[in-house]
């Protein structure tokens, strides 16, 4: 959540705490978007949500500035001015270079999102299955990632060859609301970020969370590919979900991984 | 031009996926399949620069992948060299003739056992003279991975796939389609179908009926050990499936497809339940006037009631011996089965 209130006459923009530079950036742009050039603000940022784990607390903030900015704007100029989703894809990537696509509502399709141009590339025609996750953080003995200073992942031909058909087995898993095939793409992609040719970025212990997954009965692992987090994926309706999850939670732990929460998505 | 040849590869191979009866069953039906691996190759060889402009092409074969190099070469600019045998036809030669490809034929019978080694000397000897690149077929990397967007459009079209059936002859699309395919489902069957006295799983090279599918020398795009199950098919229960294929779905295509059908029919009918794909390779163009002329097909002793109308299981696959014979490969090298296999 970010506070903004416009301040006439001043250039800058003083955020709070000062380490959140990236939403300093992202009021700035979208002050400069709405025309105010040389309007500056004060800016405050307060947030629950982990840093430098992959759970998208950097374009969260982003996302939340600019749409405080349009608000500050809004009761400034007498008049409701929120800019498009699409719009705030294309801020959020100039202010962060590559963003999440959490400024868009996926609540009724599905959206492949370019995060470097910050435009969308594909929408399928429907919501993800419902998936229970049970999410966890494979870096708690270490430091998170610096996912600005992260190299990017570079993939075989072979690797980007398979890339349509995940995308294929998606259309299926939305089309059938089927977790199971949710799972499979999430798994696959998993497997991509550790096996990249270049910079792969390999999560603790891997092979014993791919045997967790296969020994409790999960549908698939998601892996955050700029950060620590992972999650496995169960079909919310398996007659004995709460029994497996338990299992799989305990078995993670073992491993020495934080629990982080159990959640569902995408509703 | 990326962008216009998709097209002209979309236009010869559709990518269509057809249901058939039984439920449960479909065919990746592409009519004229290996411009995809033909494409593949020659666009993958033009941006890594081996293959330069004003580069001669060659290449063995009697079949498809000849033609789909013509097309694929034609719209790159490229000359194109075939070497082949007398199973090139005057109507497939003259439409390759038309793409601007010169095509050569080595002095033997299609159906000797060694014909591809005679094709591969000429083509080698054709290679000393002038330093043209050779594509290689079947060894070439690039036609296996060509099969991605195949298997794509199949994993779109039909979701999962518990089985796939397809004709063998370098590997290319039976171990590409499953390679792709099993990144999601490792769990596929892939069934292969081969025909009597090719080298492919392990039989002897003698005299083959069959062309289209099988192979006297082994070519390094075939993995052995992604195959569960494998069958041989004699060349008239082939021409007879293809019959068959044309009557109970009017799809008239060529021998391959109809091997495919017969195979998968069968493996749906002994597996219920699981959701099976065929691959349909080319269609009945080079087929008109022999497999689907009844003359022909009467004066070569082909008969509807002498083809096979079941597998036999055969527990070696030297035992493998006309008709229709299936062996349980079992994901196992070659020289794994041949080891376990004295007969």
């Amino acid at each position: 959540m970010s506070n903004f209130v416009p301040e006439a006459g001043r250039t800058g923009i003083h955020v709070r705490p000062a380490h959140f530079r990236k939403c300093e950036v992202a009021a700035r742009l979208a002050l400069d978007a709405f025309g105010l050039n040389n309007m500056g603000a004060r800016l405050e940022v307060k947030t629950f949500i982990p840093e430098c784990v992959g759970m998208g607390s950097s374009t969260t903030g982003v996302v939340a500035s600019i749409r405080a900015v349009a608000h500050a704007v809004s009761a400034y100029r007498g008049a409701r001015m929120m800019p498009a989703p699409h719009l705030q894809a294309t801020l959020a990537v100039a202010a962060e270079h590559a963003s999440d696509s959490l400024m868009f509502d996926c609540t009724a399709t599905t959206i492949l999102f370019a995060h470097r141009i910050g435009k969308i590339v594909r929408t399928f025609n429907g919501p993800l299955p419902q998936m229970h996750i049970l999410g966890f953080d494979t870096g708690s003995a270490r430091d998170g990632v610096d996912t600005d200073r992260l190299p990017r992942a570079r993939y075989s031909r072979d690797q980007i060859a398979a890339f349509g058909c995940a995308l294929a087995v998606l259309e299926r898993a939305i089309a059938e609301q089927s977790v199971a095939l949710a799972g499979r793409v999430a798994t696959f992609s998993a497997k991509m970020s550790e096996t990249a040719v270049q910079n792969p970025l390999k999560k603790p212990k891997f092979n014993e969370l791919l045997r967790i997954k296969e020994g409790t009965g999960s549908a698939g692992i998601a892996v955050a590919h700029s950060g620590t987090v992972a999650g496995l994926i169960f079909d919310p309706a398996l007659p004995d979900l709460r029994t497996r999850v338990a299992e799989a939670s305990s078995a993670i732990a073992h491993l020495g991984f934080d629990h982080f929460r159990t959640f569902s998505t995408p509703y | 031009m990326a962008d216009r040849l998709y097209e002209i590869v979309g236009a010869h191979a559709p990518l269509k996926i057809v249901s058939l009866p039984p439920e449960n069953l479909a065919a990746i039906d592409f009519r004229i399949m290996k411009v995809f691996p033909a494409f593949n190759i020659i666009d993958a060889g033009i941006r890594n620069g081996e293959i330069g402009r004003n580069r001669t092409i060659v290449e063995t074969s009697s079949g498809t992948m000849a033609l789909g190099l013509a097309i694929v070469c034609m719209h790159f600019g490229l000359k194109l060299h075939i070497f082949g045998d007398r199973a090139i036809e005057p109507p497939l030669q003259r439409t390759m003739e038309d793409l601007g490809a010169e095509v050569h034929l080595v002095d033997a019978a299609a159906s000797d056992a060694n014909v591809q080694l005679l094709r591969k000397n000429a083509l080698l000897d054709f290679l000393d003279r002038t330093g043209a690149t050779w594509t290689r077929q079947y060894d070439n990397l690039g036609n296996r991975l060509a099969y991605a967007r195949p298997a794509e459009e199949a994993i779109r079209q039909f979701g999962k796939i518990d089985a796939l059936v397809a004709t063998v002859g370098s590997g290319g699309s039976s171990c590409g389609l499953a390679h792709y395919c099993r990144a999601f489902f490792p769990e596929m069957k892939l069934v292969g179908i081969d025909t009597f006295g090719s080298v492919l799983f392990g039989q002897p090279a003698s005299h083959r009926d069959l062309r289209g599918l099988g192979n006297s020398i082994l070519p390094g795009n075939l993995l052995h050990e992604a195959f569960d199950e494998v069958h041989w098919l004699g060349a008239n229960e082939a021409y007879q499936a293809a019959h068959r294929l044309h009557r109970e779905t009017s799809l008239k295509r060529g021998p391959t497809s109809g091997a495919a059908y017969l195979v998968a029919k069968w493996y749906t009918q002994n597996c219920p339940g699981s959701k099976v794909l065929a691959v349909f390779p080319d269609d009945s163009s080079r087929y008109e006037h022999n497999v689907y002329d009844p003359t022909w097909l009467n004066r070569h002793g082909y008969r509807a009631p002498h083809a096979a109308a079941e597998p036999i299981l055969v527990h070696s696959p030297l035992r493998a011996s006309g008709g229709w014979c299936r062996f349980d490969w079992r994901r196992r090298s070659l020289a794994d089965v041949m080891a376990s296999s004295h007969s």
